[in-house]
């Protein structure tokens, strides 16, 4: 596999109930690269980024990270083509036709089905003992920043390196301070988030996930709660981070952040990809209408 | 008998009540400690990720505990405690150990709801954002969420040790019931006196009701201590 790919998404797909959510997303992030979800809302675009570092947990297809499955399910959809065979042959049995094509068909996807069950099953297992590790490099910001309301701003950076054994509590401390000093909050670390504004809440949330030094950073729609005033604080930061080589993948409403920054721009409705490009052409020449519409109604 | 002899015999027996109100105080304390445990590892089993059997069954478990006790009266409950712990004590010396386990089994049951309760009214992004950081759910349910969680029900809580130290009143009761023994209890205590003194009953009464009036507003004061110190970090 090209060691260049970090994150690669085969046919996800997600229900919540009946609800289809996403319905078959397909995404390759390379290591570097700034990658933009826009859309409108109920798309499924947090959706999807939850289900990268399994907050949610995906319904069928694949998630490969750092070269292992995180994520592998095609026995549920095999399951449902065998339901559906049977009712087939349960009509064309009513009608006396033959079904000896359809009985063939089936055993086909009962046994498909066999080797699915197999190979899922040991992937779960190696996953429920990794899932923790796989979360440790994968930073997430969230929309509404979610700082550990018990703990100074200090102590919200430092817990988890800590905890996990990654750092001694004198090294989390000397990173905590200096990622501070470089989204200019190193004078607010003995604060707790109840003081803070919306916009240094989000560059501490921030900083929370860069301690634990991931090989990616997701952010959930980061700027949406933010009054109009702090937006900009917060686009710095990320501006900044992407200069520096972090891959990002950034579910945002901010055209201008996603023209500047991103290498690609993804456009989701309705559960998939319909359009994916350049910055350029995206806003240049979007060819999916619904992307043409949703851009002449927020541009 | 006027009122000044009447005080000055409540006086005279101020020892002998103090003792009682020790007792009646031991009995809630350690029900409350027990029932704060219980209502601790209750709650865990619902709030859990239902991930496996174990869980599952501890789930269950929990809901058929917190229906059946808060579904039966206090009384009834310690008269069947009364019947099965001390025929498997034999009459031993349990004077103390049947009324404690007894209301903090009960306690723990409450205990269960309010803290379930104060978790679930901690901001699910709370979990996420340790989840996502790698943490483990116990990790970030004991650093992150109980934390938390505990400022919000300081006040049921208070509440629920507050009935328990008045609810303690009625072992006096079930005792002579059950086998004419007495847990020298504040009210049992009373009782006792005004047994021996009828003319001074009414008195005692009253005294029990102004020294649990007072246990009452001491530990309000505590709540109100506690909840300021919690606030003080954030709010």
């Amino acid at each position: 596999m090209n060691d260049n790919v970090l994150i690669s998404v085969k046919n996800l797909n997600k229900y919540f109930d009946k609800n289809h959510v996403l319905k078959g997303i397909d995404l390759e992030v390379k290591k570097g690269d700034v990658i933009a979800i826009i859309g409108p809302s109920g798309c499924g675009k947090s959706t999807f980024l939850r289900c990268l570092n399994l907050l949610e947990t995906s319904s069928s297809g694949e998630i490969v990270f750092n070269d292992s499955h995180v994520f592998k399910n095609y026995s549920s959809v095999t399951k449902q083509q065998i339901k559906e065979i049977n009712a087939l042959i349960i009509t064309a049995k009513k009608h006396g036709e033959d079904v000896s094509a359809l009985l063939e068909e089936l055993t086909k996807l009962k046994s498909k089905y066999k080797e699915q069950i197999k190979e899922e099953k040991i992937i779960n297992k190696t996953v429920a003992k990794t899932l923790n590790k796989h979360r440790e490099k994968i930073g997430m910001v969230f929309q509404q920043f979610n700082l550990f309301n018990n703990l100074s701003v200090l102590k919200n950076i430092t817990l988890a390196p800590v905890k996990l054994k990654l750092m001694t509590e004198e090294q989390a401390k000397s990173k905590a301070l200096e990622l501070l000093k470089k989204v200019g909050l190193e004078d607010r670390a003995n604060d707790y988030p109840s003081q803070l504004s919306g916009g240094m809440k989000q560059r501490v949330a921030i900083v929370r996930a860069l301690a634990m030094e991931p090989d990616v950073m997701l952010f959930d729609e980061p700027t949406s709660a933010l009054d109009p005033e702090m937006v900009g604080e917060v686009l710095k930061v990320m501006t900044d981070l992407a200069n520096e080589g972090m891959t990002m993948v950034v579910v945002t409403h901010e055209m201008g952040f996603a023209k500047e920054v991103a290498s690609r721009i993804l456009f989701v409705d309705e559960g998939l990809i319909k359009e994916e490009n350049s910055p350029k052409e995206f806003f240049e020449n979007p060819k999916n209408e619904r992307l043409k519409e949703f851009l002449s109604k927020v541009l | 008998m006027d009122l000044k002899a009447q005080l000055d015999y409540v006086i005279s027996v101020r020892g002998p009540l103090l003792q009682g109100l020790g007792i009646s105080l031991l009995i809630a304390l350690v029900a409350v400690v027990i029932g704060f445990v219980i209502g601790v590892l209750l709650s865990m089993a619902k709030i859990a990720p239902k991930t496996n059997l174990i869980i599952k069954i501890l789930d269950k478990f929990a809901d058929l505990y917190i229906t059946v006790i808060r579904g039966t009266p206090m009384l009834v409950q310690l008269l069947i405690m009364y019947g099965v712990i001390l025929v498997s004590f034999k009459y031993s010396d349990t004077n103390l150990l049947v009324p404690i386990i007894s209301f903090g089994i009960n306690s723990g049951a409450y205990m269960a709801e309010i803290i379930r309760s104060g978790i679930n009214s901690i901001d699910k992004g709370q979990m996420e954002a340790g989840r996502s950081l790698g943490l483990s759910w116990s990790t970030t349910m004991f650093k992150i969420v109980i934390p938390q969680a505990i400022k919000v029900v300081i006040p049921t809580i208070f509440n629920e040790i507050i009935i328990l130290v008045k609810e303690t009143s009625v072992v006096c009761y079930i005792l002579l019931r059950v086998n004419g023994k007495q847990v020298w209890d504040l009210l049992g205590v009373a009782e006792n006196l005004g047994l021996g003194k009828p003319a001074c009953y009414m008195a005692l009464i009253f005294t029990v009701a102004i020294m649990y009036l007072i246990v009452v507003i001491l530990l309000t004061l505590i709540q109100k201590l506690i909840e300021r110190r919690l606030s003080k970090n954030e709010r």
